[in-house]
């Protein structure tokens, strides 16, 4: 006998319904969950369709009631062919939330005999025991059914539309029999518009509107509240917005407003009053301007306008979408299993039109800061100013005053006064704007910290009318000045804030270049060898700052020149900003803005670096993978392709790149987001956000999320304005700007919760791409305990470590790390049984990378671990990049530590043996064997100890496409390199390339590709059980004896299940006990027995993640915990009975 | 994904370029009538959903191959059915229109002159959208639509060729062939990647069941999982499967080199030149989307 219990599942999220603006319904493959939104908890989980995948929660609004002390909430779960009713009873949510809501199953699953596009209900006023489900299915027909008797699917009435096709979508509007709609989404890209009252002599019903106009087909519809307005979505990647409100009959084609702008189809799109809230399939979710409804001044354009685009979800698809019904929260559900909340609130706040909503600052009178011995009436003025923090604006007056300015509180207040900074002082700050730095004409620079943490003091560095440009780079006491003056003197000093006074270190003299310059900005990078400058003239200047290591006196003065520079880098427009990223010397990045409204990003190439990665190229076997985008990166954004060296060295030519002392910007990106100026950059959690400024507006754009974050009505592009933001999600922004000689600032200070929810993630997403494959891994932490850690990785190249989080409503996944390395899919994980802390991984482009893992308590919370993944080793690519790497096995020799076997299946169809040495962490290759002439798909090992005292025999065991399965003795290649490396001690590159022998035994296994394969070798018996499960639906087990006079396997018998599977067989495993499990894209696992050479099936289960592809089973004796991926992950627990 | 990349990556996009199919899926028809003869005496074809048109590439060599062994036999005769028009080709008759209308198995049996066809084939594959239950049923769909119109078409003892996805409710699809057809096979041609859910279903020797009228309105649905051919449990019922293709031939996943037989240049060093498609992709839904990225305006977008 045998049991199979389903554990945690993970996959796309397909419905979503807020019954009420704190409990949100989910539809989780087969599950029906509820969410309590305010906090973020999962609150009632229930299996409401088994089998199926839930497509759509409608709620029964004229069911809902209150019973005592509970709201109770009707609702329909649909999905494929099949409907359930569910009770939702929500007690008092005050007290804990979780143990106060049940979903009560009010039916078993009702099959019906077409697919389910949309269902909603008829009511009768007088009688709500009356009321009645209404269905409309894909082929373009509609039932309805008492509510009351769905069980017993009596049906009251079916009506078929009088076009006959197949339905991509369907939405229903109304609540009577005579007042529903139907709108119908066809294959052939048209909306048909139908009442199922209505029908014409055949009793069929009669489309009385067709909207014409999409170019693929509609995946989906939904109506405006008063069905004035209907919203299609389509393949087209285009969502329309159709006037439905002529007369029936009326044949003038329907006005409709077009808006584009996903970049991937669109799944669904939802009226919110004068907004659509779309989803798609490139992972955002965006919010536009409801054309129709919002009135256009003449000559603006008729481009909608995109108000906000979310994207928190991995990779691919948002699948479901749901709206509050306080207008205020909507909720998303991905294909990574993720659900998020996103602020609909928000959004006006970040569309700032009118004065209202900004902060206007009043100068005080000079009496409020005027110091004492100052007796002078004049009226003063602010000439120039900074934002120190998110509610301070630092302003100089004309008179030379710096004062700052509270904008919350409106409080005015004095930090310095000097007359030298009367009528000309210009104003800048640290980015962090704890240090303001003020020019005066005779080439003075203050430097004052607006919070007070050092004394204020003014440095003489120049003899004419000078500018300033505060560097920080992270350290608290140090931090560097760039100044210069109109007669062309620049300097660079470093100084000192220690001790609450400033002192100046050291200074450089930097020679500009001959031609005049404006220096308009400056950036240093992280070990502050290179400056980087950008001009008025549009030309980058490029330093290398000699080492500070060394002290120097204060007058101790170097001068260093132009490294390199690139003369008209923003197309003779000026450059506004620079930025440098990325530390150490191999991936230094800058980023420039400029006013021809493009940012541009290079690499900052030191020639010694060059020089050094291309001789580690050369020890890693000529063909290492260094020649891949450099994952290393803290920042890969979309699209961002890195040039090639040739175009590279075009462009550089091209921009005239003076390359001197070995330092070389080569252009990677060069992107124009603005007919306007682009005047800031600034990275924020990975994000990078533009400054700019277009006609009458400033706005804040995410280049990576690529929406317009904040838009400001400032009147234009400004000689003075400034701008702070906190991070990605803009919890702390100030932007202050002169208009009309008044400071206005827009301040946002986000208080959490203040949006109906404080948690926007209510559920983790994990890859968003299929998986391929998953370990389950014991790992030890530094105490000794043991861990258990799942391991994918996935199509969308990403290595992720996932703990099992158990609680009340089942188990789920919290991922704890995740590595993108890869650059092409993860198809294999490996790891040996003796030593689960060294990982292999392997897949496209022919990577295969090893890893060492290691786990440890998290610092502020010992009941929390981490898990560390560091790449140690990166196999040599020795076909091309085209070739994948199918499966690996990795083998322990016991007589070698530290040495490494890994054997792998190429697709060009070569088995390849691999020595991984841990102490220089490098791969050679030892031997290659050459049989199938097909792609490799499968390979495994098995260790024979045939003789006491005797080193094992070592057996690969491959699999191809053309069904064969095939037994390699690597004993003697081994028995070679083990002799050859004791004997020598030799290093492991210098091993001679062996060819491997012809296979002992080939077993012809299947029709076509070996998907699947295991091995058992049993001691005692000296047998071995080899199961394979093909492309070909089919299992093949053979038993082998070993014949120790011919020193090879022996075939005793094979045995097949020829259709074992309703389709290709994706895994397979041999339990300790001998059972059979198999796995196939059927959605089935099933257990079989093997016993006296039959094969017999002993139980069948569905499997709820789509595309399974991969199986990872923990074989304890009777109990057995077997983890499934595909699109998604499910657990399955196994019970087997003596 | 570039040219030459695609070129090495996939074997049979290389070889239909070369040997002038309009796409590799040439070579998964030659395939299947390797294994099965299918096309040995036919002298009526249809092929449904056929742009870009390389099935009915493959029907016009080998039907035109057969009337020059046999020239004492008919003029073969080639139907073509697809909603888009697709570049002429030569001996086949192009039928723009709708394979779920009436009308349509009509005006085939007309230019087949009042007579049924022999085979009918389709390789026809809707938009996928990533829910697999519902791009499987769509699929289903598909084919049951191009089943009902063959039952209009296909003479008795014809053969029905479509191709189908493996997925999770395949054996129900089997159960319906199988009410028409008493031979049906799932058939994976070799020039179908393993890795590929697609694969083929060849149903001989067409027999309706007693009394059965063909009806276009019949839309042949209702598949349900019973105690005959269970979810789970031991009643599944599952079709026969074949490997079709030579096995020495070519591996479509296997990685092969570009230069293997490449020309080879002055200086008698292989080269490698990638040829263009012989047709260009058919019509795709998003064309407008394309050029509204093409002409940046995905970039202008939020200047507004």
């Amino acid at each position: 006998m045998v049991e199979v219990a389903k554990g945690e599942f993970v996959g796309k999220v397909t419905a979503l319904c807020f019954i009420t603006s704190q409990i949100l319904l989910v539809g989780h493959g087969p599950y029906l969950k509820a969410f309590h939104v305010p906090t973020g908890q999962l609150v009632a989980r229930e299996l409401a369709l088994p089998h199926t995948v839930i497509h759509r929660i409608t709620q029964v609004d004229v069911l809902c009631q209150k019973e005592g002390v509970f709201d109770t909430f009707s609702i329909i779960v649909s999905g494929g062919k099949n409907i359930c009713v569910v009770l939702v009873r929500v007690g008092d949510m005050s007290r804990d939330p979780t143990s106060n809501v049940d979903l009560v199953m009010q039916t078993e699953v009702v099959t019906f005999s077409d697919w389910i596009q949309d269902v909603t209900w008829l009511y009768d006023r007088s009688d709500p025991s009356r009321t009645e489900i209404v269905i409309a299915f894909a082929h373009n027909f509609v039932e309805v059914y008492p509510m009351q008797h769905l069980q017993e699917r009596k049906m009251l009435r079916h009506v078929q539309c009088e076009v006959k096709c197949i339905l991509y979508s369907a939405r229903f509007y109304g609540h009577t029999w005579g007042d529903l709609l139907l709108a119908s989404g066809t294959v052939f890209n048209e909306v048909h518009l139908w009442r199922p009252s209505r029908c014409n002599s055949s009793d069929l019903g009669i489309v009385h509107a067709k909207l014409i106009g999409h170019e693929g087909v509609i995946f989906g519809i939904r109506w405006f509240d008063d069905a004035t307005l209907l919203a299609s979505v389509s393949d087209d990647r285009s969502i329309r917005v159709w006037k439905v409100t002529q007369q029936e009959g009326d044949e003038t084609p329907i006005d409709c407003a077009i808006i584009w702008g996903h970049t991937s189809r669109v799944w669904d799109c939802q009226f919110v009053d004068s907004w659509l809230v779309s989803i798609s399939e490139d992972a955002t979710c965006r919010v536009w301007q409801n054309r129709l409804l919002t009135t256009t001044a003449p000559g603006e354009q008729s481009i909608t306008r995109c108000l906000a685009a979310w994207e928190g979800h991995a990779t691919k698809n948002i699948w479901s979408l749901a709206v509050d019904p306080t207008r205020r929260i909507v909720a998303t559900g991905g294909q990574d299993s993720g659900l998020r909340l996103w602020s609909l609130a928000s959004i006006a706040q970040n569309n700032v039109d009118s004065e209202s909503s900004l902060i206007h600052s009043r100068f005080p009178s000079k009496t409020v800061y005027a110091v004492a011995e100052d007796k002078s009436e004049d009226t003063d003025e602010p000439r120039n100013f900074v934002n120190s923090d998110y509610r301070t604006i630092v302003v100089a007056t004309a008179e030379g005053y710096v004062l700052a300015n509270d904008v919350i509180d409106g409080s005015w207040k004095r930090l310095h006064f000097d007359p030298a900074f009367s009528n000309y002082s210009i104003v800048s700050r640290s980015e962090c704007g704890r240090i303001i730095a003020v020019a005066s004409l005779q080439g003075e620079v203050l430097l004052l910290s607006p919070r007070e943490e050092f004394e204020a003091r003014k440095f003489s560095m120049h003899s004419k009318q000078a500018r300033a440009i505060i560097i920080t780079n992270g350290t608290d006491d140090k931090f560097f000045l760039l100044s210069y003056a109109v007669d062309s003197s620049c300097s660079f000093h470093t100084l000192d804030t220690r001790h609450r006074k400033i002192e100046l270190i050291r200074t450089i003299n930097i020679r500009l270049p001959k031609q005049k310059v404006n220096i308009m900005c400056a950036a240093l990078s992280g070990d502050n060898r290179i400056l980087v400058m950008g001009t008025r003239e549009s030309a980058l200047l490029v330093y290398q700052l000699l080492d500070s290591h060394s002290s120097r006196s204060p007058g101790d003065e170097t001068e260093v020149s132009p490294s390199a520079e690139i003369k008209k880098a923003h197309q003779g427009d000026a450059i506004t900003s620079v930025m440098l990223h990325g530390s150490g010397s191999t991936d230094l990045v800058l980023y420039s803005t400029g006013r021809d409204g493009a940012y541009n990003k290079y690499r900052v190439c030191l020639k010694s670096v060059v020089n050094t990665k291309h001789s580690d190229a050369c020890k890693l076997q000529q063909s290492p993978l260094s020649n891949l985008r450099n994952e290393d990166s803290w920042y890969s954004p979309a699209g961002s392709l890195i040039e090639s060296d040739s175009d590279t060295d075009v462009s550089a030519t091209l921009n005239g790149a003076v390359t001197a002392q070995g330092v070389e910007l080569q252009k990677l990106f060069r992107e124009k987001v603005t007919k306007g100026w682009l005047e800031r950059a600034t990275f924020k959690d990975g994000e990078l956000l533009l400054l700019g400024f277009y006609r009458k507006r400033g706005y804040l754009y995410n280049t990576e999320k690529r929406f317009e974050m904040l838009t400001v009505a400032c009147g234009g592009a400004h000689r003075a304005w400034d701008f702070m933001v906190s991070d990605a999600q803009m919890s702390q922004t100030i932007f202050t700007f002169i208009r009309h000689q008044q400071l206005y600032t827009y301040v946002r200070q986000a208080i959490a919760g203040s949006e109906g929810f404080i948690e926007s993630k209510l559920q983790e997403g994990f890859h968003g791409r299929e998986v391929r494959s998953v370990q389950q891994l014991q790992l030890a932490s530094p105490t000794g305990q043991i861990h258990d850690v799942l391991v994918t990785g996935a199509e969308d190249t990403l290595l992720k470590f996932h703990l099992r989080h158990h609680s009340k409503f089942g188990t789920s996944l919290k991922c704890i790390t995740a590595v993108q390395k890869h650059s092409s899919v993860i198809r294999c994980v490996s790891t040996t049984p003796e030593n689960q802390e060294l990982l292999f991984t392997s897949g496209g482009n022919e990577e295969i990378r090893c890893w060492r893992l290691t786990v440890d308590h998290n610092a502020s919370n010992p009941e929390e671990i981490q898990v560390h993944a560091v790449e140690t080793g990166i196999c040599p690519r020795v076909v091309d990049m085209e070739a994948r790497i199918m499966d690996t096995t990795v083998y322990t020799p016991k007589v070698s530590r530290g040495f490494h076997i890994l054997a792998a299946a190429y697709s060009d169809g070569i088995i390849r043996l691999w020595l991984y040495s841990e102490a220089t962490c490098a791969f050679s290759l030892l031997a290659e064997g050459a049989f199938h002439d097909k792609c490799v798909l499968q390979i495994s090992h098995c260790i024979l100890q045939s003789m006491e005292g005797m080193p094992p025999t070592v057996h690969i065991l491959s699999g191809a496409t053309d069904g064969r399965i095939a037994i390699w003795d690597i004993s003697s290649i081994l028995q070679r390199w083990c002799g050859g490396h004791i004997a020598t001690k030799q290093q492991a590159s210098t091993i001679p390339l062996a060819i491997m022998d012809s296979p002992t035994v080939v077993l012809q296994h299947h029709q076509s590709g070996v998907n699947a394969m295991d091995v058992r070798y049993d001691a005692s018996t000296k047998k071995a059980i080899i199961a394979s499960g093909g492309d070909d639906n089919a299992i093949s087990v053979s038993t082998l004896c070993w014949d120790a006079s011919e020193i090879k396997f022996r075939e005793i018998d094979t045995v097949g299940y020829a259709a074992a599977h309703a389709s290709s067989i994706q895994s397979v495993y041999i339990g300790k006990n001998g059972a059979i499990v198999s796995l196939g894209t059927d959605q089935r696992f099933i257990i079989w027995r093997h016993l006296d050479n039959i094969l017999c099936p002993q139980n069948v289960t569905f499997i709820d993640v789509p595309d399974p592809s991969a199986m990872d089973v923990r074989d304890v004796g009777t109990q057995w915990t077997v983890c499934i991926v595909g699109l998604g992950l499910q657990s399955l627990h196994v019970f087997f009975e003596h | 994904m570039g040219k030459s990349s695609k070129d090495k990556r996939d074997i049979y996009y290389r070889l239909a370029k070369e040997q002038g199919w309009r796409a590799r899926s040439a070579f998964k028809l030659l395939q299947l009538d390797e294994e099965f003869d299918l096309l040995q005496g036919v002298h009526r074809a249809v092929d449904l959903c056929a742009a870009p048109g390389s099935w009915s590439q493959v029907l016009s060599k080998r039907l035109a191959e057969n009337h020059a062994n046999h020239p004492q036999e008919e003029e073969p005769k080639i139907v073509a059915v697809d909603l888009q028009a697709m570049a002429p080709l030569e001996g086949v008759i192009q039928l723009q229109g709708d394979i779920t209308k009436v009308s349509t198995a009509e005006q085939i049996i007309s230019y087949f002159e009042g007579q049924l066809a022999d085979i009918v084939v389709c390789d026809g594959a809707p938009d996928v959208t990533g829910l697999h239950d519902m791009d499987e049923y769509i699929q289903a769909q598909l084919l049951l639509a191009a089943l009902n119109i063959t039952t209009h078409v296909l003479r008795p003892g014809g053969t029905f060729v479509a191709k189908i996805f493996r997925g999770r409710d395949i054996s129900l699809l089997y159960a319906q062939m199988k009410i028409f057809f008493p031979k049906v096979t799932c058939c994976k041609p070799r020039s179908s990647r393993n890795s590929s859910i697609e694969a083929f279903i060849v149903c001989q020797n067409y027999a309706p069941p007693e009394g059965y009228v063909p009806n276009m309105s019949n839309p042949l649905l209702d598949l349900q999982y019973n105690d005959s051919n269970e979810l789970e449990g031991p009643n599944r019922v599952i079709m026969p499967f074949i490997a079709c293709g030579d096995l020495s031939g070519f591996d479509s996943d296997r990685t092969y080199p570009l230069n293997m037989s490449g020309n080879r240049d002055s200086e008698g060093t292989k080269t490698y030149k990638s040829l263009d498609p012989v047709q260009a992709p058919i019509s795709a839904p998003y064309k407008t989307a394309i050029e509204l990225k093409r002409s940046n305006f995905y970039q202008k977008l939020r200047q507004g």
